[in-house]
């Protein structure tokens, strides 16, 4: 922790407990018969308001705990290692209501929101309509500015539907449609708070039944000619959009960095489960396949929150440059982490699948998990948001750039965030990928690991290749019924951020006490391996026999390398990721607790 | 990359050519009046615009410059100003 001041902060991890424990107010079990009446733990939400969590939303500034985004993330990670649905549902929506008011909120309004989060109050995201997805240029819900006598005041007419806590929540945040001009600066924010309507109502009684996060109280809104003051609007009329589109780079940043912990958890879970399973006359450990999982799941994990983590500093260090590596992290991090809980859920096999104590979790995490591609921003609106920046990235990524030890290094003092300097635009160099052009760090890795010598090669040519097609893409190719073909380099271009982020990650890391890439060789190639998996097929010559799909072979002394670190480091207490830092349980299956 | 601050009337005359590049559209159809939108011009182009701007004329400039002066005319001026402070 780079401030003194976090120290005083009690760990989740401590007051959340053990959840393998037999008895416990956060155990799997206590979370698992939640979901099942589609609650969230009502004594894990007691913790978290006894704790402050409305405090670590609160910038610094305005009395919270909020100064490094980093922190906040490392402070609130015991969540989402147990439950991601009280985490969301608590929880982190509130957050993202609250940063739109931190970035474009006057001083006054600053001020009510913060008091108001410090006593422990929610806020509703009310952004979503279903019939638009993540079109919010399309929504069709209005705010009307309108005198009645003396009172002025915005009157809200339309529907908002699968917003989480709208029932329940004190105060929602509204993008609504101000002017019927064509275009981004026809809608405005408004903040909604329930005791100071003028007049009508909403009706925000019917709830949404859904697939995962069964405990979030996800429901919809119906306004019926809600009318609340004047200055509910935040920032300027027409300024809705601009806002929010600078709120979402630090939610994406954000979420994505604390979905690692879900995936964090059920990669430890695996160990126990693997000693303790008998089959094919072995345990599920003495199989190389099942060990082969096991080591692609943490692999997928150590690329996403190298990628996840690096987004979250470039909150603080690299603001103008946040736009895309926000929107990359948050198409690429949930890809992953669906993909490792996949993995995940093939070694867990019949005792996820049954629900069987105390491996149950595993199927709800998998349910729970699905949420993250969707949300208020999915895959493809995250991708949307990278294709129109494509031409200007490959100019800006042709400028050197320094590499910047503070982004990728888990020990940057990053102080508070500098909101005013999130931008909409591309920024002047690429800082992301600046480590797969310093000939410093690749030689390093190189050396270091020659069995991936040729991966840090192909990554530093596809940055090359990619820039060059991004380059020569017009601006009629851009908008989003873009062709399969650009939606590709879009991808590719996460993947290459991915490769820079976990290159700048492993140099920063790699004498640093508590990061994998210190405590074992195996890290980087596991990780650069799972990468590699993403590249196309490597460049042939014309006339040259089509080279054979890039399938990365994993050779099974990395599997069984990786798979010891795993098993050692859950032993010994510690997280997955980045950063193994001390985590209570889940270490030791059933079996070995009784003994 | 350029010092000197370029005129209106240059300004208008090199986002003319830019709108018709972007929307494949023709140069004697519209005016420096005509909104923006009218041409197609999406916020796509508004993104692709403010990356040129800030190759060709050395600024840096937010899309929403684009949303605030809809017309040609009304972002040259807009566009003047901003390189005569830097």
């Amino acid at each position: 922790m780079s401030q003194a001041s976090t120290a005083q902060i009690a760990d989740l991890e401590t007051l959340f407990g053990d959840p393998l424990a037999p008895a416990g107010e956060l155990t799997y079990e206590a979370i698992l018969a939640a979901d099942a009446e589609r609650r969230l733990v009502e004594a894990a939400e007691t913790i978290l308001s006894r704790w402050g969590f409305g405090a670590e939303l609160v910038p610094e500034r305005l009395g919270g705990r909020w100064r490094s985004t980093e922190d906040l993330v490392r402070r609130l990670l015991p969540i989402f290692r147990r439950d991601l649905a009280l985490g969301l549902g608590h929880g982190i929506t509130t957050f993202m209501a609250a940063v739109n008011v931190w970035l474009g909120g006057d001083e006054r309004t600053q001020r009510d929101l913060a008091a108001r989060l410090l006593r422990g109050n929610r806020v509703a995201v009310c952004f979503h309509e279903l019939a638009h997805g993540n079109d919010l240029l399309q929504n069709e819900c209005t705010a009307t500015l309108v005198h009645d006598g003396a009172v002025r005041g915005w009157r809200i007419d339309g529907t908002k539907e699968v917003i989480n806590n709208i029932d329940r929540a004190e105060s929602a945040l509204v993008f609504a449609r101000t002017s019927d001009d064509p275009g981004p600066g026809a809608f405005s924010l408004l903040l909604w708070h329930k005791d100071a309507s003028l007049s009508g109502g909403a009706d925000t009684g019917r709830r949404v039944l859904t697939a995962g996060v069964r405990g979030c109280q996800i429901g919809v809104v119906t306004f019926d000619r809600l009318v609340v003051p004047e200055d509910a609007l935040i920032g300027s009329k027409g300024g809705g959009a601009s806002i929010a589109l600078r709120a979402f780079q630090i939610t994406r940043a954000v979420v994505s960095a604390l979905a690692t912990g879900t995936v964090d958890a059920a990669t430890r879970l695996a160990v126990p489960y693997m000693r303790g399973r008998a089959l094919y006359g072995e345990t599920v450990w003495d199989l190389p396949h099942a060990r082969l999982l096991l080591t692609r799941a943490w692999a997928a994990l150590l690329v996403s929150d190298a990628l996840a983590r690096t987004a979250v500093r470039a909150l603080h260090l690299r603001p103008d440059e946040s736009y895309m590596l926000s929107a990359a992290t948050k198409y690429l991090v949930p890809k992953l982490l669906n993909d490792a809980m996949h993995d995940l859920s093939v070694l867990f096999g019949s005792s996820f699948y049954a629900v069987t104590p105390p491996y149950g979790i595993v199927e709800k995490w998998l349910r729970d998990l699905t949420i993250l591609p969707i949300g208020h921003a999915g895959s493809t609106s995250c991708l949307l948001s990278v294709i129109p920046y494509l031409p200007t990235w490959a100019r800006r990524a042709r400028k050197p750039a320094q590499h910047e030890p503070a982004l990728f290094s888990t020990t940057a003092d990053l102080g508070e965030l500098p909101f005013s300097a999130l931008g909409l635009g591309v920024g002047r160099v690429d800082s992301v990928t600046a480590p797969l052009r310093d000939e410093t760090i690749t030689s390093a890795l190189r050396s270091a690991h020659p069995a991936v010598a040729g991966l840090v090669d192909r990554w530093a040519g596809e940055l090359a290749t990619l820039r060059d097609a991004a380059a020569a893409l017009g601006p009629a190719s851009l908008r989003p019924d873009a062709t399969p073909e650009v939606f590709d380099l879009a991808r590719r271009l996460t993947a290459v951020m991915a490769a820079g982020a976990l290159l700048g990650t492993w140099y920063e890391g790699r004498s640093h006490a508590t990061s994998p890439f210190s405590r074992t060789p195996v890290a980087i190639e596991a990780a650069l391996l799972r990468l590699s998996e993403l590249l196309g097929p490597a460049p042939h010559a014309p006339g040259a026999p089509l080279p054979a799909p890039s399938r990365v072979r994993w050779p099974q002394d990395v599997a069984d390398a990786a798979a010891a670190h795993i098993a050692s480091t859950t032993g010994a207490g510690l997280s997955l990721g980045v950063e193994e830092v001390a985590v209570t349980g889940p270490s030791r299956s059933p079996e070995e607790r009784k003994s | 990359m350029t010092t000197e601050v370029p005129t209106v009337v240059a300004l208008e005359s090199w986002l003319r050519d830019r709108v018709a590049t972007y929307g494949e559209v023709d140069p004697s159809t519209f005016t420096e009046d005509t909104p923006l939108t009218e041409l197609g011009f999406s916020s796509v182009y508004a993104l692709t615009l403010c990356g040129d701007i800030e190759d060709t004329f050395g600024v840096d400039v937010e899309p929403t410059i684009v949303w605030d002066n809809p017309t040609i005319r009304r972002l040259a001026a807009a566009l003047h100003e901003l390189i005569a402070e830097n």
